[in-house]
């Protein structure tokens, strides 16, 4: 057999955790493919011992001993948390002479237009913790003042004695000579050596101080907490015989050493989202789909992404914390990370009147006290009481049956909210629906623009508790005409990471006119600079054959401001400059309507360097009721274009790859359930997902 | 019959405000000055056919508030029966349109079949429409408009589809920097078709018939909002006055004069008391002014909680008199009026104070605008330097003011890294004023300054701003906002104070300091929290005399 050791008995390939608000998501792959997966709750007050007693459960439920496991994944909602509830450790700035306020100043946006009562972020490190020193580097990169070595000398004994643990140094124009910053840096290795250092230059290579300055601090904040939390993990995963080496989600979406993410903490805030994405693209990939809109819906929020060629969409900047998710409202990171919008549209979303008319999130009821529904004592309506009442929902069999939901209360909750309107209850709920689901129609369509894409041109695939029951109305709204339900919905955060790879993103930005020629020659020096470093970031030689790079450039008419990302072909020839302009022309056309007789400027250039290696195809099966019936039963259901109707309700464990369940109906599973709309078609394909042809038998 | 229900009319409100969204995003996507794309200085908004705003995204005020009216004006030239599918009106008339030439309005009208259903408006501030002085916004030696540029009536710059090269090559021989406003125009345009398509598919969706009736209960539910909010304020008459500084060196200040009269559900703003307009570049065109009255409205009534349409307006009258300030007979010039953006709300809120002061801020610190031009001896061209500063907002009650905030607008701040490598300057401080948030029991918020050395060897800058001698006020026994200056060569022997408004010749090594005005406090300093006292001494937003004498800290 192939699944065991040479002794015989089982091991685990790979284990992956993913660490989430409310749940922790466990996955295990063995040596022949077959994934066990495992759901706990989360101790948010102790992690280790969540992760490691979640590792120990898993692998009992496998059957597997503690020392016959390769590797850990995993990701983490950590460093989202620290700098959300600021419980980072206490850090220093060091500035240009001139600069101190930047951090305070911030960009002065006013996210809410008419609102008198605005604020800003509050920032990581108050004023009273920077210091500013006599030095300063032209945009040019060009030194006009050398640092003062004396002043700087004293400043870092300051430093030293107000107790903090950390320090970020952001000096201007750093990105374009790092040299005085890199000084810093060796004062602090000479003259306090326990004080932890992040150089913005090593954090990003973007010019706009603000950003890059405020991306250094709070990878300063973190990296305290990081080294204690993974050093503390090591410690308790050997006191349990496990030796394997632990690796690390980025929000770029690849894998890195636990010793490279305590290092640089802040590429990782973003960890478990982006597990989620790369889920996504791996399965619609699987199921045939290549170009996908990802749609993920928990408790909270839903998060929209858009996965192109099979590879998520990359930006090279995010706001953390943000204010009921205003643009403009949160803190700037300027790194890498797998392109999410986040909206406040999830399941304990609550409902509300606004000026006679209904209005859902982003107030949510979380899960203290949690909708109406979990009878914990939420008394205003949210998403999930709409979905009961519309009769989409098994009050008996939520989430695995853990919560029995209590659809009285919910009908009552729905009946107050939509009395002034002449609204029932079930009306209302209808109202929610299609509210919530307009909501996330209207964050998905920005994000298409914002990328230059049309969603009508995408499949969609959806998962999270609340994903399949709202997709395929969303679907509609898109005009998107397949949807994807993949197996395991339920944990898809922790199966995202048992088939990452390892990989390293790093962009550079160089400016050169597109048909000035020489593109190819221009693209080889960069690509081979970058895919140096990048090698050596992960250990081994450019030319390591278990490397495998993607390429790509940010384009833009020149004299704008924002680009348009192209993939780089696979040959570089002379033709690549009429290459990347005809495919810049059709995205920009696509979206933007018309295509410009300019000059085009590429600008910057990002390459994807990822480790191969063996890639284990994965059996994860849903576990199969063998000779259970598909159809299980049927239900009264609400949909707006049929009214209050009798629809089939679908056993997902049971369907096989002849069964077709046509909607209105209901697709039911441990962790979640599908929703059709009369017209769609669904059925199993061979991966164990839900194909889903949207408004297909109205045709 | 065009019964429609609660829930369908949720729905199409949400989706008309989504499509104001998308064509901000691709005005801000395909922009090609930083103005509109980093300072965001540009407005979109959705009509229904007859000319009623029914959704606009977040974005200038300034503009928004204008757009009905500037609408109306396009449609006066191109009555609707003439206009085809395709066609792209643009105008930048400034008593027709937001009150200076800068600001270009682009409309197109939406068809379904061979029905206009709606217009879709976008707009955007120029940076350079030509006139006197590059960036066209020039204060000194100003009297009239026709100094301040090229203006444009309503002309149209597609028919039906088809671009008109005239308009093209007229902007080009008449602007300092063509490429950036042929490319701004370009990305209104891309807009105008994003929305254009997206409105005619939601009709198409609906119904006209159905999509009209939910239209008006949008604007009517919206507009019975405000009234319910208005109706909370006593009836009364509140007025109230302040002074701008000048309009240029050796002018005189000006008396703006507010009375606000609210009658039940109705609101009134009175600028008769107010004085005439000037012989400057400084006055307040009426669509300027109704602009600024109906942010104030909003920010007392639905704030953001509502998205704006025309319903909103609907309780807000204007009464001033022909060549007052405030409505300015042409050929009075405007072209330095967004000086003026957060004063006029000010006064509102100055006239208010006296009966609702729970609902509006103490005055806020004065922006500044200064523009700097010359020649960039990296490459001998010429270079614009766009530059802007923000004070703090006022304090209010309950909570003290945000700082480095402009109270009306979003003015993002162009990064230092950026206008270092665009421009031959070096900045060499930025940062806060300490002492210039007004005391209080609440704080106003901390204003800006910023110290700025020419790198090039000849240059000259177009300052602009206010309140140099005229304060913001403070409120409830708040102290005032110290006022604002600006000084070349503050730390030579010989520093130049300058004026708000002069022009300046300037040569290498020059450095020029702007400090903003200070923002209001609200409620007597000494009733401040004593912890928040040695807070803002410990991180520097006063000083220990200020500690010591006005709030009364006795040493820690």
């Amino acid at each position: 057999m192939t699944g065991t050791t040479a002794t015989g008995s089982r091991f685990a390939q790979r284990i992956a955790i993913d660490i989430g608000g409310t749940f922790t998501d466990l996955a295990l792959i063995d040596g022949e493919g077959v994934v066990v997966t495992h759901k706990r709750l989360t101790t948010p007050r102790n992690p280790v011992e969540g992760f490691v007693s979640g590792v120990s459960e898993l692998l009992e439920l496998a059957g597997i001993s503690p020392d016959l496991v390769h590797e850990i994944r995993h990701a983490t909602t950590l460093g989202s948390n620290v700098v959300i509830e600021r419980l980072g450790a206490p850090v220093a700035f060091l500035t240009t002479k001139g600069f101190g306020d930047v951090l305070q100043i911030q960009k002065a946006v006013r996210y809410s237009i008419y609102d008198t009562r605005m604020r800003k972020p509050e920032p990581l490190v108050p004023r009273s913790r920077v210091w500013e020193v006599n030095e300063r580097v032209m945009a040019s990169g060009e030194v006009l003042r050398p640092l003062d070595a004396k002043e700087a000398r004293r400043i870092v004994s300051e430093i030293r004695a107000s107790g903090a643990r950390a320090v970020a140094v952001g000096f201007l124009h750093s990105y374009a000579n790092p040299l005085h910053e890199e000084q810093m840096k060796e004062l602090f290795a000479q003259e306090a050596p326990e004080i932890y250092v992040t150089l913005s230059s090593e954090v990003s290579q973007l010019a706009k101080e603000y950003a890059r300055f405020n991306t250094a601090v709070t990878n300063a904040y973190l990296t305290p907490i990081f080294r204690d939390y993974l050093s503390r993990l090591g410690a308790a995963l050997q006191e349990r015989s496990i030796e394997a080496p632990l690796w690390i989600m980025q929000s770029s979406g690849g894998l890195t050493s636990s010793e490279r993410a305590a290092a640089l903490p802040v590429r990782s805030v973003e960890s478990g989202p982006t597990a989620g994405v790369t889920m996504a693209a791996r399965r619609s990939s699987m199921s045939g789909f290549e170009n996908v809109i990802s749609f993920d819906m928990g408790g909270t929020t839903a998060k929209a992404s858009i996965v192109t060629n099979g590879r998520p969409t990359i930006s090279r900047s995010f706001e953390i914390d943000r204010l009921e998710m205003r643009d403009g409202s949160g803190l700037p990171l300027d790194t890498l990370a797998v392109d999410l919008i986040e909206i406040g549209s999830g399941g304990g979303s609550i409902a509300q009147l606004l000026a006679g008319a209904l209005q859902v999130g982003p107030r949510s009821a979380a899960s203290e006290p949690g909708p109406v529904c979990y009878a914990r004592g939420g008394t205003e309506p949210t998403v999930t009481d709409a979905a009961l009442v519309l009769g989409y929902l098994d009050p008996a069999s939520f989430a695995g049956g853990a919560i029995r939901l209590d659809r009285d209360g919910a009908v009552k909750a729905l009946a107050r909210l939509g009395e002034p309107l002449g609204l029932d209850a079930l009306q209302t709920a209808w109202g929610v629906h299609q509210l919530v689901c307009l909501n996330m129609e209207r964050a998905t369509r920005l994000i298409s623009i914002d990328k230059g894409l049309d969603p009508r041109d995408y499949a969609m695939i959806c998962f999270g508790g609340a994903g399949p029951v709202h997709a395929a109305r969303l679907a509609r709204g898109l005009g998107v005409k397949n949807m994807i339900v993949p197996a395991g919905a339920g944990v898809g955060s922790a199966l995202g990471l048992l088939s990452s790879v390892e990989k390293t993103e790093l962009a550079r930005t160089r400016k050169i006119l597109l048909d000035g020629g020489c593109v190819e020659k221009v693209a080889r020096q960069i690509f081979e600079e970058l895919r140096r470093q990048a090698a050596a970031m992960m250990g081994c030689e450019p030319d390591d054959p278990r490397l495998s790079a993607h390429h790509f450039v940010g384009l833009r008419y020149s004299g704008q401001g924002y680009e348009l990302e192209v993939e780089l072909p696979s040959v570089w020839d002379e033709g690549l400059g009429a290459k990347l302009r005809d495919a810049f022309a059709r995205l920009y056309s696509n979206v933007y309507g018309y295509a410009e007789d300019l000059p085009l400027e590429a600008t910057t250039w990002r390459i994807a360097l990822e480790s191969v290696g063996q890639d284990i195809e994965e059996r994860l099966s849903v576990e199969r009721s063998e000779g259970g019936r598909a159809l299980k039963g049927r239900r009264t259901a609400y949909f707006g274009e049929t009214g209050e109707t009798q629809i089939n309700v679908y056993d997902r464990h049971a369907m096989s790859g002849d069964d077709r369940a046509i909607g209105p109906c209901v697709i039911e599973e441990r962790d979640t359930t599908t929703v059709l709309l009369p017209g769609d078609i669904g059925r199993i394909d061979e991966r164990g997902a839900i194909i889903v042809e949207i408004g297909k038998a109205a045709q | 019959m065009s019964e429609i229900d609660s829930l369908t009319v949720s729905v199409i409100w949400g989706r008309l405000v989504s499509i104001a969204e998308e064509m901000g995003v691709t005005v801000r996507r395909t922009a090609y000055s930083e103005a509109v794309r980093e300072g965001g200085d540009f407005s979109v908004a959705v009509f229904d056919a007859e000319g009623q705003m029914l959704s606009q995204a977040d974005l200038s005020p300034g503009h928004l508030g204008a757009m009905p009216f500037a609408i109306g004006n396009m449609l006066k030239s191109y009555p609707r029966e003439t206009l085809k599918s395709g066609d792209i009106i643009i105008m930048n008339d400034l008593y027709m349109g937001s009150g200076h030439l800068p600001d270009f309005y682009c409309m197109s009208p939406v068809f379904l079949q061979s029905q206009i259903v709606g217009f879709v408006v976008a707009s955007a501030h120029m940076v350079d429409v030509g006139g006197i002085k590059a960036g066209s916004q020039a204060v000194e030696g100003v009297t009239e408009r026709f100094q301040e540029g090229i203006c444009f009536p309503p002309v149209k710059f597609y028919n039906a589809g088809v671009p008109v090269p005239e308009i093209t090559r007229i902007i080009e021989a008449n602007v300092r920097v063509p490429s950036k406003v042929i490319g701004d125009l370009k990305a209104l345009r891309n807009a105008l078709h994003a929305g254009g398509r997206a409105l005619s598919s939601l009709f198409a969706t609906y119904g006209v018939e159905r999509l009209t009736a939910a239209a008006r209960r949008i604007l009517d539910q919206s507009e019975r909002a405000v009234r319910e909010s208005l109706s909370e304020i006593p009836d009364g008459d509140y007025s109230y006055e302040d002074w701008l500084d000048d309009v240029g060196p050796g002018t005189r200040p000006v008396k703006l004069a507010v009375t606000v009269r609210v009658r039940g559900s109705e609101i009134i703003f009175d600028f008769s008391d107010s004085d005439p307009q000037t012989a400057s570049a400084i006055n307040s065109p009426i669509n300027f002014t109704r602009a600024y009255c109906y942010w104030a409205t909003k920010a007392i009534t639905t704030r953001n909680d509502i998205p704006q349409n025309h319903g909103q307006l609907r309780p807000v009258t204007l009464v001033v008199p022909d060549s007052n300030f405030f409505n300015p007979s042409p050929p009075a010039a405007a072209g330095g009026r967004a000086m003026l953006n957060q004063r006029i709300p000010e006064l509102i809120f100055g006239a208010l104070a006296q009966i609702v002061p729970e609902r509006i801020t103490a005055g806020s610190g004065q922006w500044a605008n200064p523009i700097i031009n010359g020649i960039d001896p990296r490459n001998g061209q010429r270079f614009v330097f766009y530059d802007y500063l923000v004070g703090g907002v006022g304090a209010r009650s309950g909570a003290d003011g945000t700082s480095a905030l402009s109270p009306v607008f979003s003015l993002e701040n162009i990064p230092v890294e950026m206008q270092e490598a665009a421009c031959p300057i070096l900045v060499e401080a930025f940062g806060f004023l300490r002492d210039s948030g007004g005391a209080g029991e609440y704080r106003g918020g901390l204003s800006l300054y910023k110290e700025v050395r020419i790198l090039a060897e000849h240059a000259e800058v177009s300052n602009l701003s206010d309140r140099h001698s005229h304060g913001s006020y403070g409120l409830e026994g708040g102290l005032d906002g110290p006022v604002g200056r600006s000084v070349l060569n503050p730390h030579s022997d010989e520093p130049v104070v300058m004026h708000s408004k002069g022009v300046y010749a300037l040569k290498k090594g020059d450095v020029l300091r702007y400090e903003c005005s200070g923002s209001g406090g609200f409620g007597d300093p000494k009733q401040r929290r004593r912890e928040a006292v040695e807070d803002d001494l410990r991180e520097g937003r006063i000083s220990s005399e200020a500690a010591a004498t006005i709030y009364g800290l006795e040493s820690p």
